[in-house]
């Protein structure tokens, strides 16, 4: 006999414990999430509204939030609200496959009022970029720094030695020439003497002596006259000789105007890294998170979700033809962000998620699209069938707007690049560990100089030459090809940028330094002359001055010599 | 008030505890042993849960046989694993088990799993013998039993029964 009482009251138990796990799923689930999120990320996960019940085929949420785990004050991610339809058919038959589901309002980065941190992260390692780009600038800022900087010796030797010669020889004909008149005392001595013995000729016999001595006077003076001529026309000789050492001088500055050379030739890839490595770094680095953070997000199910039932085997019957046990065949995405404060929304797709991928055959595929200020397409694919774990992403921004932006080579030279707009296409593979792929920037339509804080004149034109061959470059092309391993990505520069404008500068300074060469040849040849023109006009003046008065002097002294000759008595001789 | 509370109190235990009778303290033994043998995330341990609750079985001694039996179930996992591996690879039962295996509800019994089959499978077969050799010792050893645990008030309170003239020295 059936014992209604046990059976109600039994029955109204279970009622009890079904409608526990009915209305308890949600809150179980709710813990069961925020442990196990909290645990992997070490930030907080805030669920609001969740619904979930065993009894029913759709589990949604309200707003949820989980927090960055290095800024306190940022989430991580955020949505609204998210809802997934299981098919009905395959859970019952322990099947979880969302044939549709949705996550809306997504939000990456968006602020919180409280932290969202549980415990300290730990430290993040810098970026992987940007770590030789000071040596790389500093590689090329030696080059067009000292080129802007330089100042040309323009103390030539030939006007050294030219001012020596002209500040030197009218010493020399002046002392000739004062030699010259010191002569006129004794001239004059003589003369006197001479004129003494003619107003009283009858002291001749007793002046002979005195005679006598006043005629070797005369004699010594026209030998000292000779004297002084010989060394003009030695001095001739040697202002020759000194001219030909101007000339030489000459010689010597020409050669050493010619030595002048561009020593300093910019390195194009130097000057990629420097000019574009930062930002094509970044971008790389980007990509390259993407692809890091799909390797995080999507493990291995097999290598990370060991099961931990490990009781017995289950067995896989022949013509057996499951689907996985947990599959979502499609997840629509929407939500907005914001990258380097440009504004976005996105729109995407996750497609062929599931815990055993080798059952489901395909890998699974993510897609978003962003439209606003910043505009992408973003296309993943995530293969985990096989043994080894391959990672596929793609981003294409057609048109982002790069701001403009001074790039300093040091405290007074800067590029100037200005705005432009940038195509960028990247392609990353990542199979086991090992990273592949190129990220590929084209700017086209941007302006691109250079400044400098240097005033003399030599920089002011190499700056103006730049500028104009500068000027002439419109587009370029970046392409970073990437190796290396997922945790130790490598990635090597290749621009077009780079080349070109150490082109521009190349042929620039070539251009400065040979202008420079010829006015300063120019110069040189102005000095040379000048100075021997100098020279030439020193000789004939300052020569023909002590001449005349040497000659002058010769034939007071020759006059004077008939004079005191003529005193004496006929006959005599003076030895 | 008090009285009515009372009396729902005293028929919920009553309903919980079931029935006195040996042979159906047997049967929640027995039924007790199948529950604990098999993994319990198998609806079979569900299924075998309502059949508890849906007859007068002693609910202590089907409590007490489960969790017994679960840890014996626990050391006859590599006896259920081959007992189940010879079952599920047999031959002649493949297309029986794919047919299951595709049908609804069928597959939250992990029937497919060795160790559930095996567990299933012993038990089921160990249900009878288990189910006599409990019911004779109940016959015999019960009055003894029950005078032995008449002395403690918890099982008096649970049991609803008042202390035996000679129990209470």
């Amino acid at each position: 006999m059936i014992q209604w009482k046990f059976i109600v009251v039994r029955f109204s138990i279970l009622a009890i414990l079904l409608a526990t796990l009915h209305f308890g799923s949600a809150p179980l689930l709710d813990y069961l999430l925020r442990c196990s999120v909290q645990s992997a990320t070490g930030s907080r996960l805030e669920i609001e509204d969740l619904n979930a019940s065993p009894f029913q085929t759709r589990v949604s949420t309200g707003p949820v939030r989980l927090g960055h785990p290095r800024k306190p004050l940022e989430n991580l991610l955020d949505f609204e609200r998210a809802e997934f339809k299981l098919d009905q058919a395959m859970l019952l038959r322990k099947k979880f496959i969302v044939t549709r589901g949705s996550v809306e309002g997504i939000t990456f980065g968006s602020g919180r009022i409280e932290s969202g941190q549980l415990e300290k992260a730990d430290a993040v390692p810098g970026s992987q970029v940007s770590n030789l780009l000071a040596e790389k600038g500093e590689q090329v800022t030696e080059g067009l720094v000292s080129l802007l900087t330089r100042r040309f010796e323009e103390n030539f030797e030939t006007v050294r030695y030219s001012a020596e010669v002209l500040d030197r020889w009218p010493d020399e004909y002046r002392k000739l020439a004062d030699e010259a008149k010191r002569l006129e005392i004794r001239i004059r001595a003589v003369r006197d003497l001479a004129a003494s013995f003619r107003d009283n000729p009858l002291n001749t016999l007793r002046d002979l002596p005195k005679i006598e001595q006043g005629f070797r006077n005369v004699d010594r003076l026209r030998n000292e006259l000779a004297g002084i001529r010989n060394r003009v026309s030695r001095y001739r000789a040697q202002v020759l000789v000194d001219r030909k050492n101007i000339l030489d001088a000459k010689e010597r500055d020409l050669a050493r105007i010619d030595e002048i050379r561009t020593d300093k030739r910019l390195n194009g890839r130097s000057l990629s890294q420097l000019l574009v490595g930062d930002q094509q770094g970044k971008r790389v680095d980007q990509a390259i998170a993407w692809v890091q953070w799909m390797r995080k997000t999507f493990p291995h199910p097999k290598k990370t979700f060991q099961a931990t039932r490990s009781r017995g085997e289950t067995i896989r019957f022949r013509g057996q033809q499951d689907p996985p046990d947990l599959l979502v065949q499609l997840l629509r995405l929407s939500g907005h962000g914001t990258l380097d404060r440009k504004p976005y929304t996105f729109t995407g797709t996750v497609q062929g998620l599931t815990t055993q991928p080798e059952i489901h055959g395909q890998p699974a595929r993510l897609q978003l699209q962003a439209e606003g200020d910043l505009q992408f397409t973003l296309k993943g694919m995530i293969d985990r069938r096989g043994t080894v774990d391959h990672d596929r992403i793609s981003i294409e921004i057609p048109d982002l707007v790069i701001a403009a932006r001074n790039l300093k080579m040091d405290d007074s030279v800067q590029f100037r690049l200005g705005r432009g707009r940038l195509h960028v296409n990247a392609r990353i593979d990542l199979v086991g560990d090992r990273i592949s792929g190129q990220v590929k920037a084209t700017q086209k339509d941007f302006d691109l100089g250079i400044e400098s804080e240097h005033q003399n004149e030599f920089a002011a034109e190499i700056r103006t030459m730049l500028n104009e061959d500068l000027a002439t470059i419109r587009e370029y092309e970046v392409v970073a090809r990437l190796s290396g391993t997922v945790g130790d990505p490598q990635w090597q520069l290749h621009s077009n940028l780079g080349p070109q404008i150490a082109k521009a500068m190349n042929g620039s300074m070539a251009r400065g330094y040979q202008k420079k060469k010829k006015e300063l040849v120019a110069r040189l040849n102005h000095e040379t002359d000048q100075a021997l023109a100098k020279v030439a006009g020193l000789l004939r003046e300052q020569e023909q001055k002590v001449l005349d008065l040497v000659n002058e002097k010769s034939r007071d002294v020759f006059r004077l010599q008939e004079r005191v000759g003529s005193l004496l008595p006929a006959g005599l001789r003076i030895r | 008030m008090f009285l009515f509370l009372y009396k729902s109190s005293r028929m919920i235990l009553t309903a919980i505890r079931g029935s006195h009778s040996p042979e159906q303290i047997a049967f929640g033994i027995a039924l007790g042993m199948v529950i604990g043998l098999i993994p319990k995330d198998s609806l079979f341990a569900f299924s075998f849960g309502f059949l508890i609750f849906a007859t007068s079985v002693n609910l202590l001694a089907t409590s007490l046989s489960a969790f017994t039996f679960s840890w014996i179930g626990v050391l006859l996992d590599p006896v259920s694993h081959v007992v189940g591996r010879l079952i599920l690879a047999y031959p002649g039962l493949q297309t029986t088990w794919l047919w299951l295996h595709e049908l609804p509800i069928i597959p939250w019994t992990r029937f497919n799993n060795t160790v559930v089959m095996g567990s299933l499978v012993i038990g089921l077969l160990s249900m009878l013998p288990l189910y006599l050799v409990s019911k004779h010792l109940c016959i015999r050893l019960a009055p003894g039993l029950q005078a032995f645990l008449l002395r403690f008030w918890l099982y008096r309170k649970l049991a609803g029964r008042q202390k035996l003239a000679g129990a209470e020295e």
